[in-house]
């Protein structure tokens, strides 16, 4: 027997819906995605090491694999792109392709030594495009209005910023695997400005969830108070964002913890960065139908 | 062209279930997969309650918010009477339509296994044959027998014909006179959706 098929009619009630639909593989795919397109702009344009890029798109193909065993049909995975006009996932789906052609071209003609031009103008489509998959995972929620807390612009907003901190946590730990600690001072000062601009922006995203509809505010409890308080306040909050905040500026007033702290910090943000997108889906609530 | 709709007359719906089982007797829906239910709710406290009846179904919207979703286009809205459909050929289970409907009317279908025993009944086959594993399943309008002239199972099976189907753009019908004549209401007007299915309260 299969398992339910539609979260409304399991009880046949007119009351809060919440959405089953989306769960850990959509999280994972939203959170590698993230990681690899927020690495691969800062080890490319940064902090540029040999091997710092290739590591950033193993994450992406990572991501690929999360969304396509999601997928009831993945052997037709290819007509995801069918519906640019419309669907934010199908521009999602074109945008990491570029992306990742982009991204190993340019690193096949940096190892071919192509003329010098060549190689920095695939990068620069190769970032573009790993701009829009980071801002695309959030507007694809954004764009459902069946669910208040997904249909706000700090969605994207949040997703977008998210992806740029775990990226850097991913960055932080690259740095230390290739023995490039001398660099860590000024990647970890960026997570300085980060961390607190992302969490402002929670911060904004859920006043207005406890000030709108019954919907937004059942998300609210849920997030806050609810089921889900422990990933969210705990893990997203606490582990990914506040914690990490003082390790970072403790090791910069101590520079003999940097490579302690960003190795404990950037696995930290990295697991908050997860739970966040995680928390975020899971409070999805549908309003009562009538 | 047409643009079929239907209205609900909350007020004769006794919850019988009688649309839900003529639909799925119909379609043959998998099991856990039901295109027509019908909600409940209880309102008020001994002695005043009651319970309200909700039937439903795919509100097959002039802006379908799961047409806008599913990457693959395989959900459009015929021209010629604006009903939507998932075509099962084009269909790759992202979920995206499921997760975007306000009204939960769109169904995952997985792989179904007999329902008695080990292997399936004769008409369980017939029944699941229609029906691609792997992709989005939901109301038709009963197309098929709209082709035919027919209205769909669930309004010809009410007991209290509180149904109507109809042409909501030709005002001779049924269904522009209930509209014009009662006071209605679509279920979610936030979403944006302009629903085609329309309630009288």
């Amino acid at each position: 027997m299969s398992r339910p098929a539609n979260v409304f009619s399991e009880n046949y009630s007119i009351d809060f819906k919440l959405q089953q639909v989306w769960s850990i593989p959509h999280a994972l795919e939203f959170f590698l995605l993230g990681v690899g397109a927020g690495q691969y702009i800062l080890s490319t344009w940064f902090w540029p090491l040999p091997w710092a890029q290739l590591i950033s798109l193993l994450p992406v193909l990572g991501a690929g694999l999360s969304l396509l065993a999601d997928l009831g049909r993945p052997e037709r995975l290819w007509r995801a792109l069918a519906n640019l006009r419309q669907s934010w996932i199908s521009r999602g789906a074109l945008s990491v392709f570029f992306f990742l052609a982009f991204a190993f071209l340019a690193l096949f003609s940096r190892w071919t030594s192509s003329p010098s031009q060549l190689p920095l103008a695939l990068e620069s489509a190769a970032t573009l495009f790993a701009l829009i998959a980071m801002l695309y995972p959030g507007l694809v929620l954004s764009s459902y209005a069946s669910i208040p807390s997904w249909n706000s612009p700090m969605v994207p907003l949040l997703f977008f910023l998210s992806s740029w901190i775990t990226g850097l946590a991913a960055e932080w730990l690259v740095l230390l695997a290739l023995g490039a600690a001398r660099e860590l001072a000024p990647a970890m000062a960026l997570g300085l400005v980060l961390f607190p601009i992302t969490l402002l922006c929670l911060l904004i995203h859920l006043s207005s969830m406890a000030r709108g509809g019954a919907a937004l505010r059942e998300g609210y409890r849920l997030l806050v108070r609810g089921l889900l308080s422990g990933w969210f306040v705990g893990g997203a909050v606490g582990m990914g964002l506040l914690l990490p905040l003082v390790l970072v500026a403790v090791a910069l007033i101590n520079p003999e913890w940097l490579e302690f702290s960003a190795l404990l910090s950037s696995l930290f943000v990295l697991a908050g960065g997860f739970l966040l997108r995680y928390s975020i889906l899971k409070a999805g609530v549908y309003p009562p139908l009538f | 062209m047409a643009r079929l709709g239907m209205v609900i007359d909350l007020a004769r719906c006794v919850g019988c279930d009688a649309c839900t089982i003529a639909c799925q007797t119909e379609n043959g829906t998998p099991t856990g997969i039901q295109y027509a239910p019908v909600f409940r709710k209880e309102v008020g406290k001994f002695p005043q309650a009651k319970v309200l009846f909700l039937p439903t179904l795919c509100m097959h919207c002039d802006d379908p918010p799961c047409m806008k979703a599913c990457p693959t286009g395989a959900i459009s809205k015929r021209e010629k009477d604006g009903i939507v459909l998932v075509d099962q050929d084009k269909c790759c289970g992202s979920k995206a339509c499921i997760a975007a409907c306000p009204y939960g009317a769109l169904h995952f279908y997985e792989e179904q296994s007999a329902m008695y025993g080990k292997e399936m009944t004769a008409p369980e086959e017939r029944a699941l044959k229609k029906f691609t594993a792997g992709t989005a399943q939901k109301c038709t309008f009963c197309a098929h027998r709209v082709d035919q002239g027919l209205a769909p199972a669930c309004v010809i099976t009410c007991p209290t014909n509180c149904r109507i189907f109809g042409d909501l753009d030709d005002p001779r019908s049924e269904v522009s006179r209930l509209l014009r004549e009662r006071n209605s209401v679509a279920l979610r007007p936030d979403a944006g959706t302009e629903p085609s299915v329309r309630y009288l309260p």
